[in-house]
């Protein structure tokens, strides 16, 4: 009991290194709980929406199938039920504005149970012929309420419909057109739902279907569904088929959730770490300073154990209240956090109740870690016996001084300098860890002050260097290239237009292959350009061939030179031979580049186009003139797609800022732990110095020299983790929709060193604060 | 001010209060140092000559009283102003030497000497304490007697006024004693320095040209040495 109070006094003694460790432990613990609770609470509503709805195995869509034939296809082998459905981009009006808003509007029987991919019915009712669904989150971005009607155009006809209710759906969970879009566009791009007979009625449709869904038998697989599907649907126009993991929304909540239980797996550990190794370091520290008193419990007749546990107490006291605080912090944040996932995914609010187990596992963690590191800092007791506890240690060995000997040190380095460098190497296991700290704070750092240069390089390069038109409209089916050139060079404020055609092919390449748009542009195009991003130049499209992107390159093992083949929805069975006549740099995944007439030759079609660039004098004056054009599916205005991108990137400002102050926090710490500690260990000879004449700046230079020279020593491994951290975040993130650039720019490295700089600065200002507190006359008379 | 004395305290008190306690550690203490002198200041444990000679050497203050160097009261001194003064006016040597661990012996010599305008060589100092052959050495690798000839030879490189040292011999074997007091006489004598060593040994005051005894914060009693004995000639 008694050594219990003077482990509670011990620790108040130490208390802001204590702190900073129970603080790193929080942090470690926080994260730790958080995160592993939001991936259960994230996985828990994915796979509870999914299982609600019905959501599908495999999807298709198609020119048009008839409804009795696409019912047929439940009765494929490893086909649990399908569902065919009616789709259609609708054209919304809304008062007063000229964007081109689409509302993506599927039909559904009102009563019918059991469908695929059924919505989620968040307010109102189900309506009949003349009332209409729209998406939750369409219908806030909008203001509609229900009651409200919404002029629609579909097939160039205009309906206002009545909103009876606001909906969910599983397909529409990251609402995005298609994956040509990464950031859902809430007021442009929303879903709606209207009676099968309406819409069948509206889109000239009537008995068919555009879009199949599938679920499969237990056991069965997309891959072996597929060529029966292929065959069964080919005759009604297949342009796409592909599994739930290829499904536009859920591939991005699916790869969010599941980066958000990578970091939960990794991220704790490396704060958990540097608390256990802060810990190690000072319980060795405070066993030295209590070597006298260790050998009179000993001679006392305390067992090892007892002294031991004793000690012990502070790493469990520190793990303890880490683990308390970080669990306490961990619940807080997980219900918000979880909270503004959800809504901005549009999954269903779910009660998040803590679960137990991580509460007991981050508990059970952090007192772990605080004893461990506690264990391995007071191992040495077992070693002493009283005798020699109660005498003054030896001073360390000194076998050979090297530094001392490099001709270069001898020449640069004054009394002071050899002091630190000294320092430096007599205790390599801490200027290790502080490099390792350093090295740890200069990488997230780094990794933040880029995030703005990745979103640049993934997106604002997109704007600037690859996409230059004003306004791409997007037909909704392929036109002749002359004529849609014409009619679209003839509207009032287009002042360049070019076409261009994306067409959904698969690529193989060998054994591999790859589904994925192919982009025709024109030979002399000045809209589009094909960027490397690496290099920052831009090639001319080739003719008889595709340049293709690194990322495809990687992924069918091909390279320049190589032959692929190619299949498409104009080309059916046959395969095209495809040379590969580049390959370049890009962040957006799986593309490859043709030019238009290479592209019509090699499929023998006439020339076609289903998109057209527009360098615009005027986009308002486009977009208006478009606003209910019969064959426009839909406009781009890149000023938009520019601006909503700006704001995401300003929305993570905050974040960024937080992750760089941790950054900078975590690296004051290590270095002002570290530093306290050897400051408590060379007192005497500080005190020494101070009673020599020196002032205070003037010993602090001991001490800032040092902890410059580790810093200076801490940055290629700073630049090496940042690379590591990139190729982690990019291995977990990348997909054929983007990849994440591994590279970093000399502006964030020098915004980490700054950063760095500013925490290797504070703790040296604070190191001479506490030299200059110091009472001489006290510190000499102690004997250590 | 004592013509000559390069040193000069007037009714000095120095009170410590250790909680609710205050205890007075010096008393009301005078005394004059002249230039040239070795003065040894006796007294048991706890009498207070440590207290003088830490406020004598700028690294504790009075609580009242004056300390006049030169006829400068450093009394009032800013903590700025009394490193400077530990700088270039006194040279401190401590029972336990106190050298950096991290430094040759030659590099502990030269650290002080860097603080000096006009220092003493620390290579020629070195072989005065007649170790040219350990410069290279560290503390660790060095006895305690030669710890103490370098911390010694440290104190003496910034060609201070006055040596101030606490008992120098004090964690040293009779034989490796005499040999430090051959080195601090040495300096006296051939620098023309002042030294004061506090001591509890009366042995040493033997050697001194004035000894100075200290008891219960004052100074209790004052004895001239008409002729010193040599370093050689004393015993404890």
């Amino acid at each position: 009991m008694i050594l219990l109070r003077q482990a509670a006094r011990g620790m108040w003694r130490g208390k802001k290194s204590y702190l900073a460790c129970i603080v790193l432990m929080a942090v470690g613990i926080m994260v730790f709980v958080s995160f592993n609770l939001m991936y259960r609470n994230l996985a828990a509503a994915m796979d509870g929406m999914y299982l609600d709805r019905r959501f599908g195995d495999a999807f298709a869509t198609v020119g048009a199938i008839p409804l009795n034939k696409a019912e047929a296809l439940g009765d494929l082998e490893g086909v649990r039920q399908a569902e065919a459905t009616l789709v259609t981009d609708a054209r919304v009006l809304i008062p007063g504005s000229n964007r081109i808003i689409t509302l993506r509007t599927s039909s559904f029987t009102p009563g019918e149970d059991g469908r695929l991919n059924s919505f989620l019915l968040v307010e109102g009712f189900e309506p009949g012929d003349e009332g209409i669904l729209v998406s939750e989150v369409f219908a806030a971005a909008h203001g509609l309420s229900i009651g409200d009607s919404l002029t629609l155009v579909i097939e160039g006809r205009r309906v206002s419909p009545v909103i009876t209710g606001t909906v969910q759906s599983p397909e529409y969970v990251y609402a995005i057109p298609d994956t040509g879009q990464l950031m859902p566009d809430t007021e442009a791009f929303g879903f709606g739902y209207l009676t099968t007979a309406r819409l069948g009625l509206l889109t000239g449709k009537t008995g068919s279907a555009t879009n199949l869904s599938f679920l499969l038998e237990e056991g069965a697989t997309f891959s072996h569904l597929k060529p029966q599907l292929e065959d069964a649907l080919a005759p009604y126009g297949l342009r796409t088929l592909f599994a739930r993991d290829d499904q536009p929304s859920h591939a991005m909540l699916d790869q969010e959730i599941e980066s958000i239980g990578s970091m939960a797996g990794s991220l704790p550990m490396v704060f958990i770490l540097m608390a256990v190794i802060i810990l190690y370091i000072m319980l060795k520290r405070i066993i030295e300073q209590e070597r006298m008193q260790i050998g009179t419990l000993k001679a006392f007749g305390f067992s090892n154990a007892a002294i031991i546990a004793h000690y012990l107490g502070y790493g469990g006291i520190t793990g303890l209240a880490g683990g308390v605080v970080g669990v306490g912090l961990g619940l807080a944040m997980t219900g918000g956090l979880t909270q503004v996932y959800l809504q901005f995914f549009s999954l269903p609010v779910v009660e998040t109740a803590p679960d137990p187990v991580f509460i007991a596992g981050g508990m059970g963690i952090a007192l772990g870690s605080g004893l461990l590191g506690a264990l391995m800092g007071t191992r040495g007791i077992l070693r002493l016996t009283p005798s020699e506890a109660m005498r003054p240690p030896a001073p360390p060995p000194v076998t050979r001084d090297r530094v001392g000997r490099i001709p270069l040190l001898r020449s640069l380095l004054s009394s002071y300098g050899f002091m630190s460098v000294r320092n430096i190497t007599r205790n390599r296991f801490r200027s290790a860890f502080v490099v390792l700290g350093v090295a740890f704070s200069f990488a997230l750092t780094a990794f933040m002050s880029s995030y703005g240069e990745m979103f640049d390089a993934l997106m604002l390069n997109q704007f600037t260097k690859v996409e230059l038109y004003n306004v791409k409209v997007s037909l909704r089916q392929p036109a002749a290239y002359t004529a849609a050139l014409e009619s679209a060079r003839s509207l009032e404020g287009a002042k360049r237009v070019e076409g261009m055609l994306e067409l959904p092919v698969e690529v193989r390449g060998g054994h591999l292959k790859k589904n994925l748009t192919i982009t025709a542009i024109q030979p002399e195009a000045q809209l589009y350009k094909i960027y490397d991003n690496d290099g920052d130049f831009t090639l001319a499209p080739p003719a008889g061939g595709v340049i293709i992107s690194s990322s495809l390159a990687d992924d069918l093992a091909v390279g320049r030179g190589d032959v692929l083949s190619m299949r498409t929805p104009y080309t059916g069975d046959e395969d095209i031979p495809l040379p590969v006549l580049g390959v370049v740099s890009s962040n957006l995944g799986s593309t490859a580049y043709i030019q238009l007439p290479g592209l019509w030759e090699l499929l023998s079609i006439p020339p076609t186009v289903n998109s057209l660039l527009v360098d615009a004098a005027d986009t308002a004056l486009i977009k208006s003139a478009l606003l209910e054009a019969d064959n426009v599916a839909a406009i781009t205005d890149s000023a938009e797609s520019e601006a909503l991108y700006v704001d995401l990137l300003d929305s993570y400002a905050y974040m960024i800022y937080m992750m760089q102050l941790a950054g900078v926090a975590i690296a004051f710490a290590i270095i002002t732990n570290t530093a306290t500690i050897s400051l408590s260990e060379r007192k005497r000879e500080y005190a020494t110095m101070r009673v020599l004449g020196m002032f205070p700046a003037e010993i602090g230079q001991v001490v800032s020299f040092e902890y410059w020279v580790l810093f200076l020593v801490s940055i290629p491994p700073g630049i090496l983790f940042t690379r590591l951290i990139k190729e982690a975040m990019a291995g977990m993130i990348d997909n054929d929709i983007f990849s994440m650039p591994v590279s970093t720019a000399p502006g964030s490295y020098l915004a980490a060193v700054v950063l760095c700089m500013a925490a290797v600065a504070l703790s040296n200002w604070s190191a001479r604060r506490k030299i200059a507190g110091f009472d001489m006359v006290e510190v000499l008379k102690e004997r250590e | 001010m004592n013509a000559n004395a390069i040193l000069e305290i007037r009714g000095l008190t120095k009170e410590y209060h250790m909680g609710e306690v205050v205890v007075r550690a010096l008393q009301g203490v005078d005394l004059a140092i002249y230039e040239g002198e070795f003065v040894v200041i006796l007294g048991p444990s706890g009498s207070g000559k440590s207290t003088i000679l830490n406020i004598a050497g700028g690294i504790d203050t009075p609580t009242e009283g004056q300390i006049l160097y030169r006829g400068e009261d450093i009394s009032g001194y800013s903590q700025k102003q009394l490193t400077g003064y530990r700088r270039g006016a006194v040279g401190f040597v401590f029972q336990f030497y106190n050298l950096m661990q991290n430094l040759t012996a030659l590099e502990n010599i030269a650290l002080a000497a860097e603080l000096s305008a006009s220092p003493l060589s620390p290579a020629e100092l070195l072989a005065q304490i007649d170790m040219a052959d350990r410069g290279d050495h560290f503390p660790s690798q060095l006895s305690g007697g030669q710890q103490q000839r370098v911390a010694i030879a440290r104190a003496i490189a910034k060609n201070p006024d006055i040596l101030l040292c606490d008992e120098p011999t004090g964690a040293l074997d009779f034989s490796t004693g005499v040999a430090v007091l051959r080195i601090l006489r040495s300096f006296n004598q051939t620098y023309r320095k002042t030294v004061i060593i506090i001591t509890h040994n009366a042995g040493i005051a033997e050697m001194a040209d004035r000894v100075l005894t200290v008891r219960d914060g004052i100074i209790a009693d004052e004895r001239i040495n008409a002729s010193p004995a040599a370093p050689e000639e004393v015993s404890w």
